[in-house]
């Protein structure tokens, strides 16, 4: 299975987009992003998470220039809206035990898929997909599968948080979303992806900022997707696999300057 | 993609083994002689659980996790282990079949483990740290229950958890499907596992959505959901013998969070996208396991999308099984998928239990005493959270 890259979303607390993670410093001071789609009503009740998440999607589908009330969805979270659960924990152990209903909604998995569909009138598929370590070639997986089974374009949204006191939280001191808009067709593609499998390659190297959130292994993908290379990238961080790491194989159509910090 | 069609007819793909352990039973068999009989598995709430209601709790012993698993060794974990093991030896033999790289794994999930979470914050509140050894990101969490699958059955192709709510296990047959069409997987492992914790009986709650009573969905006299636990698990292959997964029809509502779109677009689209994808009418359905949570707003908008599809002059006898079960949240959709598949095999469609006196605003035939036939075609719907809408077609080999 081969795909088409036309658009790519980032969205970190300082990195606003792809090109600013590219330039390898923070560039802005926004503690979060706009994600305009959510107007006024929703946004103020959408998590935090939630917002990174519709922000990446918006810019993916903004680069892509496809239609993001009418493009399928997959999105990949390891632990889903985790501040929202433990606000609830919070609640019911050390508070009065009630659950605010516009919280429980918000905790699902799928609370990014289900505001992002109600924002922009999106009826299309969606599903929202957990895992372990292999989390972003899974993702990639169920997007490239959609596009077999028919769509012309998917965006697959991979978004989490740092896990809060006192769960441990594995060295991550920022949340992530990024986004990649896959097409079966290769017009305004800015790469081509293919060759989805395990390969005996070394794990991506976990970023200071982000320690150990798996989706942190999609950053290597959109780099060289950004940077226009001709590259095998891993899509996992190291996990102690046994079974081989998951890559792709990007090649690069339009090249744009990008020096990613990766130090 | 000609082993899969045969004319304007898709076949599908053979479904060549299921389980499922809930309320009813901690087997396959226990838990289908009930729902033959009509015996509902609803009984007290959990202790913990500061108001009136009644739940699906599974009862009986549930072996640990030990050994290589016992970080593991959580409720939600154990009662999935239960179900997988109940067709341990079809998994082998698709494994063996096929190579155990070339079968996936698809399991649907809302809350993981987070009754044992919910336990360890409040050890935490009590003591100041965190019970021994537990991880919640890797332990008490989607990547721990796909790695208790793993290690149980030795599958070692592709793996996720589908977590869409309450339609998380029936999204799970689509992947699947994505899966085999693209040639990614001979065979899956589709599941779905969910335990009772207080975040999801509280915060239904919190909706003004949890009956005191059980559930009666379809009825005049209904009163809401009674949530309940349970796993279950179906083996789709490329080729084997059993009644097939013919259609996956997804959509979303576009809605609202926690309310259907009461004009009932979004569950219509998802029917009528498996049927398509089945290449059949509406016509051609038998019987409908519907979602049929017992809410006014799910009934009352289930009803009348299923009339749409079906037609006005539809037959086919619909039931909801959360009367039986409760609703069993990210497990639901494969539950009522192994219903569905039973439903096919034997012919027995169960009494749609609580249904009786059925709410006269509910245009369709609902199955208020247990009915024997010939199944064809059964359908199977979940909807969720999000405005997630999922609706599964199975059939018998043409």
């Amino acid at each position: 299975m081969q795909a088409f890259v036309r658009g790519l979303g980032l969205w970190s607390p300082g990195f606003s987009s792809v090109s600013d993670w590219c330039s390898g410093a923070s560039r802005s001071e926004a503690v979060k992003p706009e994600a305009s789609s959510l107007g006024g009503a929703l946004g103020r009740r959408a998590t935090a998470l939630t917002r990174i998440g519709v922000e990446a999607l918006q810019q993916a589908a903004s680069d892509a220039k496809v239609e993001v009330s009418a493009v399928p969805t997959v999105w990949a979270t390891a632990h889903g809206e985790h501040e929202t659960a433990v606000e609830i924990l919070r609640g019911l152990v050390l508070g009065d035990g009630r659950i605010s209903p516009t919280r429980f909604h918000n905790s699902v998995y799928n609370a990014a898929a289900g505001y992002a569909s109600i924002a922009t009138g999106n009826r299309q598929p969606s599903t929202t997909l957990a895992g372990g370590a292999d989390l972003v070639a899974m993702a990639l997986l169920e997007g490239l599968c959609v596009l077999h089974a028919g769509a012309r374009d998917v965006i697959v949204v991979a978004l989490d948080e740092p896990m809060l006191p006192p769960f441990d939280a594995r060295g991550a001191a920022a949340p992530l979303a990024v986004s990649l808009c896959l097409s079966a067709d290769s017009g305004a593609a800015q790469a081509r992806v293919s060759g989805l499998r395990r390969r005996d390659v070394a794990p991506v190297a976990r970023h200071p900022r982000f320690g150990g959130l798996y989706v942190s292994a999609a950053l290597p993908l959109l780099e060289a997707v950004a940077n226009g290379r001709r590259e095998r990238v891993a899509l996992e961080l190291d996990h102690g696999q046994t079974q081989g790491v998951w890559t792709i194989d990007v090649e690069g159509v339009r090249p744009v300057p990008c020096e990613a910090d990766r130090t | 993609m000609s082993a899969e069609r045969s004319g304007s007819r898709r076949i599908g793909y053979p479904i060549t083994a299921w389980s499922a352990v809930n309320a009813l039973g901690v087997s396959t068999a226990q838990v289908l002689d009930a729902l033959h009989a009509g015996r509902s598995g609803l009984s007290a709430a959990p202790p913990a659980t500061p108001f009136a209601t009644v739940c699906g709790a599974v009862r009986g012993v549930l072996e640990p996790l030990i050994g290589d698993l016992q970080r593991y060794d959580f409720r939600n974990n154990r009662i999935a282990r239960r179900a997988v093991e109940g067709i341990e030896p079809e998994v082998q033999a698709a494994v063996e079949r096929w190579g155990a790289g070339r079968v996936g794994l698809a399991i649907g999930s809302s809350t993981a483990a987070m009754d044992e979470t919910e336990r360890a914050y409040e050890t935490h509140a009590r003591t100041g740290s965190l019970p021994r050894d537990f991880d919640v990101q890797q332990h008490a969490s989607p990547e721990g229950l796909l790695h208790v699958i793993r290690t149980v059955t030795g599958i070692a192709g592709p793996g996720v958890v589908v977590s869409t709510a309450c339609s998380s296990s029936a999204k799970a047959f689509g992947t699947a499907k994505r899966w085999l069409a693209a040639d990614v997987v001979d065979a899956v492992l589709v599941g779905g596992a969910d335990s009772l914790c207080q975040t999801t009986l509280r915060g239904f709650h919190a909706l003004a959505l949890v009956a005191s009573e059980p559930a009666r969905p379809f009825s005049a006299q209904r009163c809401g959901i009674n949530i309940g636990e349970g796993a279950a698990f179906a083996l789709v292959e490329r080729r084997g013998t059993g009644p097939r997964l013919l259609g996956v029809g997804e959509s979303a509502d576009a809605h609202h969070m926690s309310s259907p779109d009461p004009q009932g677009h979004g569950a219509r689209h998802a029917m009528l996208a498996a049927l398509d994808e089945a290449g059949l009418s509406g016509a051609d359905v038998d019987h409908v396991n519907a979602h049929g949570t017992g809410t006014r707003l799910n009934d009352a908008m289930e009803a009348e999308a299923i009339r749409a599809v079906l037609g006005a002059e539809a037959r086919a006898l619909t039931v909801s099984t959360k009367g039986y079960t409760g609703h069993l949240l990210g497990a639901a959709g494969v539950t009522e998928a192994v219903f569905a598949l039973d439903a096919l095999v034997t012919g027995c469609i169960p009494e749609s239990l609580g249904a009786d006196p059925v709410d006269p605003q509910i245009a369709i035939a609902i199955a208020i005493r247990a009915a024997q036939m010939p199944l064809r075609v059964v359908l199977s719907n979940s909807f969720a959270f999000g405005g997630s809408n999922v609706s599964l077609v199975f059939g018998e080999p043409v």
